[in-house]
Parts: C-alpha cells; sequence; structure tokens
C-alpha cells in the first residue's frame, strides 16, 4: 500500500498542490508566532517594552490565539480540499475495492499522503517563516522600533511548526478521506456514478453543528464574561469561538443554502443566470463546502480587522488615562500589533482563495457531461462564461457576507475579552465596525469570484457538444 | 474441485429497490448454478435484471432474499471485510470499461490484488502467472502503462490479472462493449480458453448474441426470472430468441 501512496504522490502530486500552500502557510504563521516571541524576550532583555507588561502578555495571548486559529484553519480546508481530492479519484478508488482493496487500508494511505505534504509544507513553512522574521526584525531594528540586539531566531521550539503541520494534514487527511469508505465497488462496474454525485452531498451533520454551535456560543460568552476581569479569559473565549465556529460549519449545509438562495436573486432572470442558480441550489452541499472556505476567511479577516478597530478605538481611552511617554510607546507597539495582523490577514485570504479555486474547478469538473448537454442543446460559449461566474460570485457574496456578520460577532468578542478588563476602558463597549472593511470585503469577493473562474471557465467552454453522448 | 460441482449457488435469489408504491422487482426467485469449466452467458435486455443477478453473485450488492452460496458460505451474510477479502481471492472481474489503474505499469497491474492484500504470491503462483501472462501475448508489453495499449491489450491485462488469483469466478460484464468486432471475438476467444484449459468457471453478461455464441450454456433473463436455459447455441438461433423475446414483452 505504501508503494501506491507514494506512485500516487509521484504520478499526480498536482492534486496535493492546495494542501502543500495550505500547510506552509500554516508552518509560516507558528513559525512567526514563535519568532515573535523570540525577539520579545531578546527585546525585554535589553531593555525594550518592559513596562508594558499589559501589553506584552496581550501579545502573547493574541500570539497563542493565532496559532489556535491557524490551524483550526488548515484543518477544515485541508479536510475538504482531501475531500475534493477523494471525489476526483472516486472511480480508481472504486476499481480498488472492487479489486479486493479494504477501505480502512486505503484511507491509511490516504493519510500517509497527508504526512507526506505536511511535512514538506512543515519544512517549507519554518524556513520561509524564519526569512520573514529575520527580515522584519532588520527592518524594525533599521527603523529604530527595536533596539539592536541579538535575535536567537533558530531555537529547537521550530521543530513545533513542522509537527503541527504533519499532524494536522495528516489528521485533516484522514477525516477528508472518509468518503473513501463510502465508495462501493459497484462504482467501478459503471453502475451508481450518479449516486456518488449524492454521496458527495451526505456527511452532513446538521445537528451536531447546531449543538457545537451552541455550547460554543456559550463558552464564548463565558470567556467574555472572564474577559471582564482579566484577558486570560481569551484561553476560554478562543476555544469556544473556535467551537462555535466549526459548528457553523458542520451546519453549514443547511445555513448557506438559504443565503445562496437570496445572493441569486440578486442576478436577474436570464438563461444562463437561471441556470448557475438552480444548480447552486440543486447540490446545496456541494455549494455550501465551496462557499464555507471563503466564510472561513472572511471571518478571519473580519474578525482581526474588528479586533483591530476596537482596540485602536479603545487605545485612546488608555492613552488619556496614561502618561503621555508611556502613551508614545504604546502607539508603536500597537501600530507592530496592527501590522502583525496585516500579514496574518494575508494569509487567511490566501487560504480561502486556494479553497475556493479548488471548489469550483472541481464543480466544472464534475459537470462535464451536463455542460456538454447544455452546449448540444445551443448555449453558446459566452453563456456557459456566464453561467460559470454568476455561480463563482453567488458564492463569493454569499460567503462574504456571512463572513462579515460572524467576523463581526467574533471579532467583537475578542476584544472585549482581551481589552475591557483595563482599568483605563472600564467594562465593556459597542463594536467599531470600519465601513472601508465591508466594502472591502464586498469588492475583493467580486474580484476572487472572477478570478476563480477564470480556469473552470477556460475548462468549461473547451468542453465539446460530443461530451454529452461519450457513454465512458 | 469436480465437474458435478457448482461454483456457485444462488437460491430463491429475489431483488427489489425502491419501497412502498415505487417498488420495482430487478430480480424474482432466481435460482442458478454456475460450473466450474464452462462460459455462462448471461444475456437479457437492458432492465431485464442480468446486471443485477451478476451483482449479487459477486457479492457487490446485497439481495433482499435468498442465498448466494459460495461452498458452504452464504456470502450475503458477510461483512464488507470478507466480502472484499472473497473479492480478493475468489473473484476476477473483467468490465466492458477496461478497469486498468492508470498509473500502474501492465505488470503492476497484474498483481494489483496481491499489493492491494499486503501478501506476495509465491514462487508457484508467479509462475502460473507468468504462463498467463505469456498464453495472453503480454510478455513484451509488461513494462507499459495502459494508455499505451490497444484496447484488445488493455482487456487482455485485466484477464491476466482475473486469472493471476486462481479466482473460483470470473465476471466478465460486456468485455466486449468498447472493443471492434474482430478484437472482441479474440477477447472472447482467450476467455473460452481460460474456461476450458483451466477449469475455471465464468459468466459473461453481454446483450450481444455473437458474444454469447461462445458461451457453453445460455441463460436469457427477462423481467427479472430465467426465461431460457440452453446449450451452446449459435449466434443467428441467439439473435433469434432475442427478437422473440422482445415480441413477447
Amino acid at each position: 500500500m505504501i508503494r501506491l501512496t507514494l506512485r500516487e504522490l509521484r504520478v499526480a502530486p498536482a492534486q496535493h498542490i492546495a494542501t502543500l500552500i495550505v500547510s506552509t502557510i500554516g508552518a509560516v504563521l507558528a513559525t512567526i508566532v514563535i519568532e515573535t516571541d523570540q525577539v520579545l524576550t531578546s527585546q525585554s532583555a535589553v531593555g525594550g517594552f518592559t513596562r508594558h507588561g499589559f501589553v506584552r502578555l496581550l501579545l502573547d495571548v493574541l500570539g497563542s490565539v493565532f496559532l489556535f486559529v491557524a490551524i483550526f484553519v488548515s484543518c477544515i480546508v485541508i479536510a475538504n480540499t482531501f475531500g475534493i481530492v477523494m471525489a476526483a479519484r472516486s472511480q480508481r478508488i472504486a476499481l480498488l475495492r472492487l479489486l479486493g482493496a479494504e477501505g480502512r487500508v486505503l484511507r491509511r494511505g490516504v493519510a500517509l499522503e497527508g504526512v507526506i505534504v505536511g511535512a514538506v509544507g512543515g519544512v517549507l513553512g519554518t524556513l520561509l517563516g524564519v526569512g520573514i522574521a529575520n527580515a522584519l526584525v532588520a527592518v524594525l531594528t533599521s527603523s529604530g522600533t527595536f533596539l539592536a540586539a541579538p535575535s536567537p531566531l533558530w531555537t529547537p521550539l521550530l521543530v513545533a511548526p513542522t509537527l503541527i503541520a504533519v499532524a494536522t494534514t495528516a489528521g485533516a487527511a484522514w477525516f477528508g478521506s472518509r468518503r473513501v469508505a463510502s465508495v462501493t465497488p459497484l462504482e467501478a462496474t459503471g453502475v451508481g456514478q450518479e449516486a456518488s454525485l449524492a454521496d458527495l452531498q451526505r456527511g452532513a451533520r446538521p445537528w451536531l453543528g447546531y449543538a457545537c454551535l451552541a455550547v460554543g456560543a456559550l463558552i464564548l460568552a463565558g470567556g467574555v464574561a472572564i474577559g471582564a476581569r482579566t484577558p486570560f479569559g481569551l484561553f476560554v473565549a478562543a476555544p469556544g469561538g473556535g467551537l462555535s465556529f466549526l459548528g457553523f460549519v458542520l451546519a453549514s449545509n443547511t445555513v448557506l443554502p438559504p443565503v445562496l438562495r437570496l445572493v441569486g436573486a440578486l442576478f436577474g432572470r436570464s438563461a444562463p443566470v437561471a441556470l448557475a442558480r438552480a444548480n447552486a441550489l440543486r447540490h446545496p452541499a456541494r455549494s455550501a463546502r465551496s462557499a464555507v472556505g471563503l466564510v472561513i476567511g472572511v471571518t478571519l479577516v473580519t474578525m482581526f480587522a474588528v479586533a483591530a478597530a476596537c482596540f485602536g478605538t479603545q487605545a485612546g481611552a488608555v492613552a488619556a488615562g496614561a502618561p503621555p511617554q508611556e502613551a508614545a510607546s504604546d502607539a508603536a507597539f500597537v501600530a507592530l500589533v496592527l501590522g502583525v495582523l496585516g500579514v496574518l490577514i494575508g494569509f487567511s485570504l490566501a487560504i480561502a482563495a486556494v479553497g475556493l479555486v479548488n471548489s469550483l474547478s472541481l464543480s466544472v469538473l464534475q459537470r462535464r457531461r451536463e455542460i456538454g448537454l447544455l452546449r448540444a442543446l445551443g448555449l453558446d460559449r459566452r453563456q456557459v462564461r456566464i453561467m460559470v461566474l454568476v455561480e463563482s460570485l453567488q458564492l463569493t457574496i454569499a460567503g462574504g457576507l456571512v463572513g462579515l456578520v460572524l467576523g463581526i460577532v467574533y471579532g467583537w468578542a475578542a476584544a472585549l475579552t482581551a481589552l475591557s478588563s483595563d482599568h483605563h476602558i472600564g467594562g465593556y463597549f459597542l463594536p467599531t465596525i470600519p465601513v472601508s472593511l465591508v466594502v472591502i470585503v464586498l469588492a475583493a469577493a467580486a474580484v476572487l469570484a472572477v478570478v476563480a473562474s477564470l480556469a473552470p471557465t477556460r475548462r468549461a467552454t473547451a468542453v465539446s457538444p460530443v461530451t454529452a453522448l461519450a457513454v465512458d | 474441485m469436480s465437474d458435478d460441482t457448482a461454483a456457485v449457488r444462488a437460491r430463491n435469489l429475489r431483488k427489489v429497490y425502491g419501497t412502498g408504491g415505487t417498488e420495482v422487482a430487478a430480480l424474482r426467485e432466481v435460482d442458478l448454478d454456475i460450473e466450474a469449466g464452462r462460459l455462462t452467458a448471461i444475456m437479457g435486455p437492458s432492465g431485464s435484471g442480468k446486471s443485477t443477478l451478476m451483482h449479487l453473485l459477486a457479492g457487490l450488492d446485497r439481495p433482499t432474499s435468498g442465498a448466494v452460496w459460495y461452498d458452504d458460505v452464504d456470502i450475503t451474510g458477510l461483512d464488507d471485510r470478507r466480502l472484499t477479502a472473497l473479492r480478493r481471492t475468489d473473484i476476477g472481474f473483467v468490465f466492458q470499461a477496461f478497469n486498468l489503474v492508470p498509473t500502474l505499469t501492465v505488470l503492476e497491474n497484474i498483481l494489483l490484488p496481491f499489493e492491494l492484500g499486503g501478501t506476495r504470491p509465491d514462487a508457484g503462483r508467479l509462475r502460473w502467472i507468468d504462463e498467463r501472462i505469456a498464453e495472453l501475448g503480454l510478455t513484451a508489453l509488461l513494462r507499459r502503462r495502459p494508455h499505451q495499449l490497444s484496447g484488445g491489450q488493455q482487456q487482455r491485462v485485466a484477464i491476466a490479472r482475473a486469472l493471476g488469483i486462481r479466482p473460483r469466478m470470473i465476471f466478465a460484464d460486456e468485455p466486449t462493449g468498447n472493443l471492434d468486432s474482430r478484437t472482441g471475438q479474440e477477447v472472447l476467444s482467450m476467455l473460452e480458453a481460460a474456461t476450458r484449459e483451466h477449469h475455471q468457471a465464468v459468466v459473461l453478461v453481454t446483450h450481444d448474441p455473437a458474444a454469447a455464441a461462445h458461451a457453453d450454456r445460455v441463460l436469457f433473463i427477462s423481467d427479472g426470472a430465467i426465461v431460457h436455459d440452453v446449450g451452446r447455441t449459435g449466434a443467428s438461433t441467439l439473435s433469434e430468441m432475442v427478437l422473440d423475446l422482445a415480441g413477447h414483452r
């Protein structure tokens, strides 16, 4: 079986590019968190930032939370990606099952693929992360923000990102390959190919999702309450937020389709639009799966942006009550935190984009015959293009809207937990929602839709009407 | 295994799809013995239940009621794990779509069932496989990949893979469906030879009378029941029987 796995990696490495990118990004994040702590420790040793115990504590806590979030997101996107890879491979899996391979054994082989891809991504990400940290330290030192101090960037701790990448990728690959177990050998006989599509829609666990959502929300609320006394409430709030978000992802099959329907109604009634809309709603689980990656990305972006905006607003209150010199130093630190946030936001967007391009490509790939039929019935290339683009837009805009709402809630909760214990702020406050953020997210969603639909569109318009007649 | 022992016996085999008002009986109360050393063809129009019968005999699908006996084991009661092991050791498949793994060479495809079971074929088995490879004219092609082969060659690889495990049964589902008629005849002759020379039980599912004419026994399925059970019969007679059946439906 190991030979089969290795051959799969050697012959068709392209199928794991998305996973490799995501695990690399995750390792970069983990590395940067570790390096941030290293650098801050060495800066403290030479006398920088030592007076601001609260801000440092906050940054360490934020770092841990970022790591948690990064691992969580990587898991979801990688599991999703492996689900897609398995769907594309289902015919071959069915053949192996027919010839006597146990589903469990095949799944172990897939998990091994995850281990290998994760290891490569982990090492790559660590190297990249150290490189980025080096560059940042150099820039910040030359700009005078940092004091010149020897920063030991290589520490034994740097094994952690690779270990984390391997563990998350293997685990997510195992979870994402659960479809392998449901592929019947009968599918190899040419029967039940349609059923395999129906299978793809299953795996919905709305009740479990609702349960996670409810329990997670309660824990999150508890964390916010603790946050009124100490920012350590983040250690309660973060898992709560994660759990509730996991619940949302599990329940997305039932939560997202109504949003998709609403957004779909915005695009009018022409034939290709109607086809795109009908398609999104005919396979609600597939559409939800495509959109959920984006929801994750936008939620993160929004969460960080809203948290940062709240931080910015509330920092004014802190500054007002602090000595001027301390306030100036605080402001520098806030700028640093916002800079780090900006970098992290870029990463989460990249993760989301990878997920979306992947999903759309699959959606077109699986509908080759249907697109061929439509072409045979007289849909021209331009209309095919519109159809794919509208489907893409519907997904990105629905994902964007849902992500905005969730992100505002999570970002507000994070800011409340982290800041409300500070005596200068004194209690709860309303969220600061940057209007520019909403505009940028929706515009970016539209741009992403166009970019993500480029490759699938090329594939879709290349489908000849003859495809509809092929027996295969 | 002696001549009078059936390789597989089916008793009261019934398969119903759907429930309540939408019930469709794909197979009704079929009794059938498949003998070793004979090529048995199952014929019938689309939707007659011939594919369903094959899937049940091969343990790919579960009957609504009835039993399929491999010796004294009723395979309809086996769990997925034991069915998987059964497919690996007792059943060979040859299908219309050639069903080779595209990333593996010819030899690797032939040895795949062993790899999937985590076993190594012993020396005796390797010799047996070598002989089948030679017999099927694949010796020069062992290092090629499926896409470098013609349709007929691919189908011969599938036959070699099926024979390699020395299965109790080989199921061939429209094995000539994607081949031109001359290549198709060649593949059928090879299945026929394997049946005779290695005392193999082979079930050939087809709607092509020319293919069924290679069989030692031809079963006609119509509306989920066996309506004719005849010995070796010429293609033209089989064609008439098919047309006759269509007229009576």
